[in-house]
């Protein structure tokens, strides 16, 4: 997995283009899976009110 | 400081209100929203393979998102009690209970905002000040009506940094926007969400979700003219 993008510029040195876009999928994910841990969570907090 | 109206809500219930936000908050808010969606559709869409005319869009929106931060930091600074947003450091002993909205279980009583409330301001706060910043200076490699492009105004070193920060940043937006989504839709959070349309919570809601020690009502005067 690549974090940023590179090319070359007219003289063939190398330049820094920006951050790489495959990582666009791992933050989309990121967010899942933080919403996902937080429902699972509140789910068992909610369990364990009602059980007191 | 917020008022409690002293008028009844229209649906005939004896409850009162509790004036959480102000409308001109309400509309900024809701731009901020229009303009963080439509920036993110603009950048990543065409990256996803979907392509359309994205440059223009996407400039124009970033101005219309940085004029409504500097007015939200002018409007908050002047109107509002900036304090409602500041973070003790004992606060984040509470940081587990903040997530699970567990008032009884804080160690540090929450005033108008929850820690994770306040955390998460100031996490898209940063992330807005840097996609603001390096937003503005990108505009240097385009052309428009009002001036000629200059890409030559940094090194080829200096734009790699600016992309990759603006790129980073616009990047971490879009979790940040899912978990916005996430909580304002959550069950137990739907009346904080109807406080951004409406306006206002329920004395009860107030009552069971902050203290009203730290979070200090004024009995009087109009919601509109009082600092939030």
């Amino acid at each position: 997995m690549e974090f940023l993008r590179y090319s070359r510029d007219a003289w063939g040195q190398t330049v820094l283009e920006g951050m790489s876009w495959d990582l666009f999928w791992y933050f989309v994910g990121a967010g899942g899976a933080f919403i996902l841990l937080h429902m699972v969570y509140m789910r068992l907090v909610n369990q364990k009110k009602g059980h007191e | 400081m917020t008022v409690v109206e002293t008028t009844l809500p229209e649906d005939g219930s004896q409850e009162k209100h509790v004036a959480r936000h102000s409308l001109t908050t309400r509309l900024n808010h809701w731009l901020i929203a229009a303009s963080v969606i439509a920036l993110i559709l603009s950048s990543f869409l065409p990256i996803l393979g979907i392509k359309f005319a994205w440059v223009t869009i996407h400039w124009v929106t970033g101005l219309a998102f940085t004029a409504s931060i500097v007015f939200h930091t002018v409007y908050a600074l002047l109107y509002q009690d900036w304090r409602t947003m500041w973070i003790r450091a004992a606060e984040f002993k509470d940081v587990i209970a903040s997530m699970a909205g567990r008032l009884e279980m804080l160690k540090v009583p929450p005033g108008k905002y929850w820690l994770m409330q306040k955390v998460y301001h100031h996490v898209i706060t940063l992330f807005g000040i840097i996609v603001i910043i390096t937003g503005i200076l990108m505009m240097y490699r385009i052309d428009s009506s009002f001036w000629d492009r200059d890409p030559y105004f940094l090194s080829a070193e200096i734009w790699g940094i600016v992309y990759v920060l603006h790129g980073f940043a616009s990047l971490c937006f879009v979790p940040m926007l899912m978990m916005h989504i996430y909580f304002a839709i959550r069950p137990e959070k739907l009346f904080y969400t109807r406080s951004m349309i409406k306006g206002w919570i329920t004395k009860d809601e107030y009552l069971s979700h902050h203290d009203p020690k730290v979070w200090v009502l004024d009995q009087e005067s109009d919601p509109e003219e009082q600092k939030e």
